[in-house]
């Protein structure tokens, strides 16, 4: 379900015929993008021409451009740009809009691209979200944040790459929630993988004063050359602008020590760029919590109790680790990537189809490549990688041995990361039971599920039956199975029994803490039971029990509360 | 959320303008006016000034429209729109080509217009390209507009482009390549030529209306002297069009209208206009939208919304503008109108961050108050980075652009400063600088 790019038609660009400058630090692709929005929109365009101060050059007059034509000159290499630019565009006849790259814009002279051009496109973008026809409509995407996101930038083309990265990533985490704040979390992370990129184009030398300014946050410097050298090179990236001795950070960067923006920025931005003062900044930025995040064993154990309920990210946790202070921080990018690379396939088609296996065993390669090169102390987590990759590819199937297997990789390599030399957290709480043990007991239940429904003779629900208890191995897997189960006495018509094994096995098991759902559901379980039974003196209980599930279900906001209300209306409860 | 199809805050279109009947008669007569005069070789200049965004361009469109109505037939109306254009030679260049694209309008609806005459407009864009070129270089350029001898009249125009560049029409090939040495033609002899060739297209019985809107934004850069003076040679220069017989129509904003000589006499402040037609203006813009769109703006919580900001709005503009926001990405109920506000102002100007906004607007007592530039570098915190992006955004602008002294936000900013109590008879227009 890949949506992207935001498509960007019909947009009407109210920029009349003029001259207007591109901002210096775009890059060509920049430029190409910009060219493809506007070029569309302008009234009275029929001719696009995209060229360099070179070829202007060298096309001169002969080229003739009419007053219906755009043209684009872009600044392939700043030495070809001519000292008079205004001077060169006269010359040139014709054009009647002319688009500018130079080595500097004057300033303010970019300030069309926000007050003309962005309320356009953020027009277009609540278009886009607005309709109920949208493939994403049902995922929120009417909280899409576009005026935060306008906040985040003067330059449409960056708000519609921070909007379409925020999409991105909310797509992937959908399981986590799609409301407004999801919404608006995804843009975080968007705006600070896209300020790593934006610092990425400086090199190393350049960066790390710049990153410094930009986490000082208006902190006084420590060091002044260091402080005007990176408000130099933010400005050449367009982050910031410089005057006097002061600076004034663009938008971007100044939400760059904010949570989600700080995270993203650490997981994405190259370890080269990091300097002590820029670390310590970040420390200091951190939330407590983020801050535990970093942490190794933390972060393992993070995957290893997120990954038996389904779809997570272990990308992000692993991610997460790339701000740490650890020397295989480029690996765990590298992983990373991956693992996100490898997120946006189709999961769940049996048999795995030629194209996913091709995908998965080529970034499994990569993988092994990074391994080889990656220094000793590093490979267990390239190990790890590897073993969520193949987790990744067989996680929707239904192929109980073949989860076992990638989910034991899993705990094999996680412990290996966290063994040697990394001290386990203080406190820590004893081990829960192995990964495999619990998949391979859940994933019998459903079996049992699909059997019980299916069965049709007594034979084959024993059979089942006797399945569900091999699949229990420890207190709370038997009280799920012991649902399945009663569900094969009721189904044979044994309500006793079936009302015996929910009140007896499951019930008081679910009553501890943390099996809410569990226990509303066992709850209107036995309440059914007992009103289907149809004795008078089972009502008060039938009653208690539908009025302690419906309390659970409306704290947790889950559809089975209606379901509830529908069960006391029909057996008339509601009345009494 | 409200999802107009159509809205447009920038929207001129002749349909869309209200009140200001007096003005547009005024406007009118003094065109109208122009077109009648028996004497072809007089023009007539008319300046319309008021604050951004008051309705300038909206009056002008009006007016236009009905010029273009009644006297297509022999009346060319150019309009040039300063805003991006870099410099005085870039805005003569785009009148040149105004004038080629009318003339040809008129040919393609079979007049008979001279090609003598469509040869000179060409020559002049071309020799308006040009600075200093070599002779030959300038000769072999403008080779392709020699039909241009055929222009009957009183042929001052080739006379002057010959007297001003060393430049005849009527050269050999052979004399043209044995030419050495250099001509320039500054932005002086751009303007005269254009004039000349305004005179011809007088007598050829065509009238020239020429509006150069937003000369305000030709380069809006005032914050030194040498950047004021670069402007005003500019500006001076284009003002020299006032020489040629055509009605020269200039708008501008109020702080700029300095510049403009005294002999141009025919000019107009436009006031404020009153909350009630703000309302007006904003349902005349929503006729053409869905009748959904039309009734949840028509419901009681938002058209008390829409009153309060237009009791709060200043001009036509501001008022446009934040409804669009709010309409569009927040809720129109007059409770929530002040957070709405501000999250318009942080993703409109996202260079300047709020907190710095609201220092700037803490300043003011009131959105007609002007403060010395210390008390605005006093909000920026003294941080030059700051206060020049309050300019280069114009969040703030001056009281008069040609001496910066004192300065106001933009009327979309009004809001921060304190909500202004509008009355039907509208506000009160701000102190005139000329």
């Amino acid at each position: 379900m890949r949506l992207l790019p935001i498509r960007l038609d019909g947009l009407e660009i109210p920029l009349g015929p003029g001259r207007y400058w591109i901002p210096p630090y775009y890059t060509l692709d920049d430029v190409e993008r910009l060219g493809d929005l506007l070029a569309p929109g302008l009234r009275g365009v029929r001719y696009r021409v995209d060229t360099t101060w070179s070829l202007l050059a060298t096309m001169g007059r002969k080229a003739g451009f009419g007053t219906e034509t755009l043209l684009i000159v872009r600044m392939d290499d700043p030495v070809d740009v001519p000292e008079d630019v205004e001077g060169a565009l006269d010359a040139v006849p014709g054009p009647g809009w002319v688009f500018v790259q130079a080595r500097t814009a004057p300033a303010g002279r970019t300030g069309w691209l926000e007050k003309a051009v962005k309320p356009v496109v953020m027009r277009h973008l609540a278009k886009v979200a607005a309709d109920p026809g949208h493939p994403l409509a049902g995922l929120g995407f009417a909280a899409l944040p576009v005026p935060e996101a306008a906040a985040l930038t003067p330059d449409p083309v960056e708000l519609v790459e921070l909007v379409a990265a925020a999409i991105d990533h909310r797509t992937r985490h959908a399981d986590r929630g799609t409301a407004a704040g999801d919404w608006r979390r995804s843009l975080m992370v968007a705006a600070g993988e896209r300020l790593a990129a934006r610092l990425s184009r400086l090199p190393p030398e350049e960066a790390r004063p710049a990153l410094e300014v930009v986490l000082a946050g208006g902190a006084e410097p420590p060091d002044a050359q260091a402080f005007q050298a990176g408000c130099a090179a933010l400005e050449r990236i367009g982050l910031a602008r410089c005057t006097r001795g002061h600076e004034s950070l663009g938008p971007l960067a100044a939400r760059a020590t904010e949570d989600p923006v700080l995270a993203a920025l650490e997981a994405r931005l190259a370890p080269e760029a990091w300097t002590p003062a820029a670390r310590g900044f970040a420390e200091r930025h951190r939330p407590p919590a983020a801050a535990a995040a970093a942490d190794l064993p933390a972060l393992l154990a993070s995957v290893a109790s997120a990954f038996p309920g389904g779809r997570t990210d272990c990308a992000d946790l692993l991610a997460a680790r790339v701000g740490g202070q650890q020397p295989d921080l480029p690996v765990l990018r590298e992983a990373a990537d991956v693992l996100r690379a490898l997120e946006v396939l189709p999961l769940g088609v049996d048999p795995l189809p030629e194209g996913l296996a091709a995908s998965v065993v080529a970034v499994l390669r990569r993988l092994d490549r990074v391994r080889d090169e990656a220094p000793p102390a590093s490979r267990p987590l390239v190990d790890l990688a590897r073993a969520l990759v193949r987790l990744y590819a067989v996680r929707g199937l239904d192929l109980i041995e073949l989860q076992a297997d990638a989910l034991r990789d899993v705990d094999a390599a996680a412990d290996a990361c966290a063994a040697p030399g990394v001290p386990a957290p203080a406190g820590a709480a004893p081990a829960p039971p192995s990964w495999e043990a619990r998949v391979r007991a859940e994933a019998r239940a459903r079996h049992v599920a699909g059997l019980v429904t299916r069965a049709r003779s007594a034979a084959d629900q024993d059979r089942a039956i006797a399945l569900a208890r091999e699949a229990s191995i420890d207190e709370l897997s038997h009280a799920v199975m012991a649902s399945y189960i009663a569900a094969v006495f009721e189904a044979r018509g044994d309500r006793v029994e079936a009302l015996r094994i929910l009140r007896g096995e499951a019930l008081p098991v679910f009553v501890g803490p943390g099996n809410t759902r569990e226990r509303l559901v066992c709850r209107a379980g036995i309440a059914v039971l007992l009103l289907k039974r149809g004795r008078r003196a089972d009502r008060r209980e039938a009653d208690d029990l539908l009025r302690s599930a419906l309390a659970d279900a409306e704290a947790l906001r889950i559809p089975e509360a209606e379901q509830i209300r529908r069960i006391r209306t029909q057996a008339g409860l509601d009345e009494a | 959320m409200l999802l107009p199809d159509y809205f447009d805050p920038n929207a001129v279109a002749h349909d869309l303008f209200v009140d200001r009947e007096e003005e547009r008669r005024w406007f009118l007569q003094a065109i109208e006016g122009y077109l009648r005069l028996k004497d072809d070789r007089l023009g007539r200049a008319v300046c319309i000034t008021g604050e951004k965004g008051v309705g300038k361009s909206i009056l002008v469109g009006s007016v236009f429209h009905d010029i273009r109505e009644r006297h297509s037939g022999d009346t060319l109306v150019v309009e040039v729109d300063c805003r991006n254009r870099r410099s005085a030679r870039e805005v003569l260049v785009r009148v040149a080509q105004g004038v080629d694209e009318e003339l040809r309008s008129l040919k393609a609806s079979l007049q008979a217009v001279p090609e003598a005459l469509i040869a000179a407009v060409g020559a002049i864009e071309e020799i308006a390209r040009m600075t200093e070129v070599e002779l030959k270089t300038a000769h072999e350029r403008l080779s392709r507009f020699k039909s241009v001898v055929g222009l009957k009249g009183r042929r001052r125009l080739l006379g002057n482009i010959e007297a001003e560049g060393g430049v005849s029409f009527e050269r050999s090939d052979t004399e043209i390549r044995s030419l050495t040495g250099k001509v320039s033609f500054d932005d002086a002899r751009v303007v005269g030529l254009l004039c000349d060739l305004f005179d011809a297209i007088r007598e050829q019985g065509y009238n020239v209306v020429l509006h150069l809107d937003n000369l305000d934004e030709l380069r809006h850069e005032f914050l030194t002297d040498a950047d004021r003076e670069t402007v005003r040679r500019d500006i001076q220069r284009l003002l020299d069009l006032k020489q040629a017989p055509i009605a020269l129509v200039l708008s501008m904003r109020l702080y700029f209208c300095g510049i403009v000589p005294r002999e141009v006499s025919n000019r107009r402040i436009l006031k404020r206009l009153g909350a009630a037609h703000l309302v007006e203006a904003l349902e005349r813009r929503l006729a053409r939208e869905a009748p959904a769109v039309r009734a949840e703006v028509g419901e009681e919580p938002a058209r008390l919304a829409i009153r309060s900001l237009a009791d709060r709005a200043t001009t036509a503009l501001a008022f446009m503008t934040w409804f669009d926001y709010v309409a569009r990405w927040e809720v129109l109920d007059p409770a929530r109108l002040a957070p709405a506000l501000d999250r318009f102002a942080e993703s409109t100007y996202s260079v300047i961050s709020l907190p710095v906004l609201r220092r700037l607007a803490s300043v003011f007592t009131s959105p007609d108050e002007w403060v010395p530039k210390e008390r605005v570098l006093e909000a920026c915190q003294g941080n030059n980075a700051v206060f020049e992006q309050l300019f280069n955004r114009q969040a703030v602008l001056p009281r008069d652009f040609w001496h910066p002294t004192e300065f106001t936000l933009d009327p979309e900013l009004f809001f921060l400063i304190q909500p202004v109590q509008g009355t039907e008879a509208g506000h009160a227009a701000p102190p005139d600088p000329s």
